[in-house]
């Protein structure tokens, strides 16, 4: 009996230790995509990767390895077209030596060509397969994707990296894939993504180098790319949005010459939908602290009563911009970013029924007013502008 | 039942004593025959003769010539009559010696040589007298060379029975301190010893352990395990079902919370049990340092108990299956440092866990002297030239230093092997299935823990089956004044250990606060 259940132990067990290891998957064997570039070249799709190289990485098992095909660099770019996207990834499989693997891609770059074309069934891969993270930051590029790829840039280890951090300090709630893919398929709102683009620079040897740049915030339309905002419009977006980190505004001084920086914290925006006899309106309440940053003006701010003008130049500054890139989203690329809609959907459920048909009209037509009351509560630890003396600082 | 002197008196055997001395000098010679210790010691008085026998090396010389031979010689000049008085009389108003016991019997008589007595033999008497002058060298009371401590007693057991007991009875002066004896091996009739709080213990444990010590038939006990390898529950268990200790304040402690002690002659490890799994994750010096403290360690060990088992099996299952589970940065840093590595994970693995093993191994019997460059050339071989070398990666060499380190902060050494032996089960579990192979390991070694007995109590006693009150010595060390119940799980009566004593300036000095 004890012997015959020996066996049958044995025999349950064998199976088990038989099938192990059918997935195994060394990391020497496995090529983890770090970033996926999309373009639309005619009917095809042109896929880019990249892959780090581990031997080129460093570290002290690596250095004696190693013998890379692509020189110093760290990383690799492997580009194909193909009829659809996952096409094109079994073709740069057959030239690669390693399993491509999905799971730590963190930044899905799409050009802004194909972008124009529509974004929504680069989405399909992201949320069909679950190897891919959600947590992947979508992007836009100027120009075709794998030149951004390709840009060899002097701070992180990897392009990839370079474009993950920019978009991580973009805003407050960095905008990840699951949140761009709920934000297509909402009513109301419209997805942003971060515009990136290939940019030279000066290094300090005065050598012409590249880098890449944060170039503003892509909106979209229908899942289609509508504009790419520039950084002024981006920050007044994002500011409505309640996204932006701490932004910056450069005004010039109530008095005297020069211009005076403040630095905006704990921005705060509540957004109210009205309607006035039927008209609908949207009140925007802007409140926050700020401090200054810089005075590179002649003005003082000692007294309480040249910090209230400065605040209200401020105040006066950011209206003016925000309407402006309201105006330019509505008007221009007729898109809704901030989610207009969906503040009306939220507040008057019932009337935006009817609204929703022909949203786009309503949106352009509304009325809007924007409340700023920024309290600049820090002028730095020295009082009077620097450098002037008595007689020619202006009070 | 109590009997802890050193003479004791055979229930089988029955031949009794001749009363001519020939006869029981010629029983001596023939039990003893190339036995070059054996010492005959004639004394002649004016009518009678008498001898003396015992082993050499056993008895302790001045003992006996200043309290049995000198009386002996000195003051007696002639002996009334022999008859069955004349030994109580020796043993009343003659011998000097404390302990002094008479038998009728062959075999009780050679026992008590083998014992270390002196016999003494009367012509014409058919009994005899065991004088107890007990002696012999051995090893001194030092400080526990595995259970050091930083705060607390600093004398151990030796290798002497009658020293350990001694040393109990310093710590706990009750009555109700029970010590049953047993003699066990046919030849080495070890003396061992079943010790007990009358009043706090489980009489049914007891029972069992008095018919289970009664069973075991065996040549020879030369340590504790012997014992233990007798009377546990689960043979097949990788799992200690005793604890063993050399310190008497941790045998005094579990004593006091209602499980028993056994004491082998011969050996300074002394078994306890019932035992939990928690009792080995418990350092005597949790109890002597402030509970805060031995809070914060205890959760270290608990901490590093997980990491013993699991470290290498999890780094396995990561790197070859579950790639995704690592923060993109530290994979790549993995990835870097297994660029060259020629071996999979799991082979690297061990690799390094035999290595390491086998160092340890190496290091435990060499003598201090050698063990140091043993260490040396592990650490510079292994720990460098085989990274250097890209025959492991560093990060493996990491995991394995981790792991060894883990396993040493468990307190109870037969519980730090056991978990470092299941490590390897864990880690072909993991370079089968990954994380699934870990769970079903997990669930498995789950199972089994659940379904350990230690003498008759579950081995995960507190959590499951769950008691609140226990949790206060498990997951956490409350203070003294708190843990006003002893454990029920090993003391079934008698359970109130104190009154809720907290101390504060108010109920500080005196009174019935």
């Amino acid at each position: 009996m004890k012997a015959k259940r020996a066996w049958l132990a044995g025999f349950l067990f064998a199976p088990l230790v038989l099938a192990g290891c059918w997935d195994r998957r060394e990391i020497n064997d496995v090529a983890f995509v770090m970033a996926t570039g999309f373009d639309k070249v005619g009917d095809n799709y042109r896929v880019s990767i990249q892959v780090p190289l581990p031997s080129q990485l460093g570290g002290i098992g690596g250095s004696g390895g190693g013998g890379g095909t692509s020189g110093e660099k760290s990383w690799y770019v492997e580009s194909m077209t193909g009829k659809t996207v996952r096409e094109a990834n079994e073709k740069q499989q057959s030239s690669l030596s390693r399993q491509l693997y999905y799971a730590h891609r963190r930044v899905l770059l799409i050009g802004e060509e194909a972008a124009r074309e529509g974004v929504k069934q680069y989405m399909d891969i992201i949320a069909r397969i679950p190897q891919n993270r959600l947590g992947t930051f979508v992007m836009i590029t100027k120009g075709e994707t794998r030149n951004v790829l390709n840009t060899e840039q002097s701070i992180e280890q990897f392009p990839a990296e370079m474009m993950r951090e920019l978009a991580q300090n973009s805003m407050r709630k960095p905008r990840t894939a699951k949140h761009f893919i709920e934000t297509l398929l909402s009513d109301g709102i419209d997805p942003i993504a971060p515009a990136f683009e290939v940019a030279k620079t000066q290094s300090g040897s005065g050598k012409e180098k590249t880098t890449i740049k944060l170039s503003g915030m892509a909106v979209f339309k229908e899942g289609k790319l509508a504009g790419i905002l520039n950084e002024d419009d981006s920050k007044g977006m994002l500011v409505v949005m309640n996204q932006a980190l701490q932004p910056l505004y450069v005004l010039p001084a109530p008095k005297g010459k020069g211009e005076i920086s403040v630095l905006l914290q704990n921005v705060d925006t509540d957004i109210h939908p009205e309607f006035q006899g039927g008209k609908l309106k949207m009140r925007l309440k802007i409140r926050g602290r700020g401090s200054v940053l810089e005075n590179s003006s002649d003005y003082d701010m000692t007294a309480q009563s040249n910090l209230e003008a400065l605040e209200m130049q401020l105040d006066l500054q950011m209206q003016k911009t925000i309407l402006h890139t309201i105006d330019l989203l509505r008007k221009e690329y007729q898109s809704d970013p901030i989610g207009f809609g969906d503040t009306v959907y939220r507040e008057f459920p019932d009337q935006w029924k009817k609204l929703r048909q022909d949203w786009q009209s309503h949106y352009e037509a509304m009325s809007v007013e924007v409340i700023s009351q920024i309290h600049i509560v820090h002028t730095g630890s020295i009082n009077l502008p620097f450098g002037y003396k008595e007689g020619e600082i202006k009070r | 039942m109590t009997q802890s002197s050193s003479i004791r008196k055979s229930h089988t055997g029955d031949e009794k004593l001749s009363s001519a001395l020939e006869e029981n000098h010629e029983l001596f010679v023939n039990a003893f025959k190339h036995c070059s210790d054996l010492v005959f010691r004639e004394i002649e008085f004016e009518q009678e003769r008498a001898f003396l026998v015992f082993l050499d090396a056993l008895i302790k010389a001045d003992d006996l010539h200043e309290n049995a031979l000198k009386p002996l010689l000195l003051h007696v000049k002639r002996l009334d009559a022999v008859d069955e008085t004349s030994t109580q009389d020796l043993e009343q108003r003659v011998i000097t010696l404390s302990q002094v016991l008479k038998i009728d019997k062959q075999q009780d008589a050679i026992n008590a040589v083998l014992d270390g007595n002196a016999v003494l033999f009367l012509d014409g008497c058919p009994e005899a007298l065991i004088l107890s002058a007990t002696g012999g060298t051995r090893r001194g009371v030092e400080e526990p060379a595995t259970e050091a401590v930083i705060r607390g007693p600093r004398e151990g057991f030796t290798e002497s029975l009658s020293v350990n007991l001694g040393l109990l009875r310093f710590k706990i002066k009750s009555a109700s301190l029970k010590t049953r004896s047993f003699s066990i091996g046919e030849h080495t009739k070890t003396r061992v010893l079943l010790c007990y709080m009358e009043n706090l213990v489980d009489p049914a444990v007891i029972e069992e352990v008095h018919k289970r010590l009664e069973r075991i038939k065996i040549d020879g006990v030369l340590e504790s395990a012997y014992i233990e390898e007798f009377i546990e529950d689960q043979p097949y268990s990788p799992f200690p079902q005793m604890q063993y200790s050399e310190r008497p304040d941790t045998i005094a402690a579990q004593l006091l919370e209602g499980r028993f002690a056994i004491f082998v002659d011969g050996t300074p490890f002394v078994l306890t049990g019932p035992v939990t799994f928690w009792q080995f994750l418990q350092a005597s010096e949790d109890y002597y340092e402030r509970y805060i403290v031995a809070n914060l360690l205890r959760w270290l060990r608990y901490v590093f108990l997980f990491l013993a088992l699991y470290l290498p099996a999890l780094y396995i299952a990561v790197t070859t299956f579950h790639q995704d589970m690592l923060p993109t940065s530290l994979l790549l840093s993995v990835a870097t440092a297994r660029e060259s590595i020629p071996f999979p994970a799991i082979v690297e693995a061990f690799i390094m866990e035999i290595a390491f093993e086998a160092l340890r191994e190496a290091g435990i019997r060499l003598p201090k002297t050698v063990g140091q460059a043993v260490s040396i050339l592990g650490a510079l071989v292994i720990g460098q030239a085989a990274v250097q070398a890209g025959i492991v990666s560093a990060p493996m060499v990491i995991i394995v230093s981790l792991t060894g380190i883990a396993s040493f902060t468990i307190p109870r050494y037969n519980a730090s092997i056991a978990v470092r032996m299941l490590r390897f089960p864990m880690m072909v579990a993991a370079g089968l299935f990954g994380v699934f192979g870990l769970v079903i390991a997990t669930m498995l070694l789950t199972v089994h823990l659940c379904h350990l007995r230690s003498f008759g109590v579950p081995y995960l006693s507190g959590i499951t089956p769950f008691n609140k009150t226990e949790l206060k010595d498990i997951l956490v060390r409350t203070p003294w004044w708190n843990q006003t119940k002893r454990p029920s799980t090993f003391s079934k009566k008698n359970r109130k250990r104190l009154r809720s004593l907290k101390p504060s300036p108010e109920n500080g000095s005196g009174g019935d606060a």
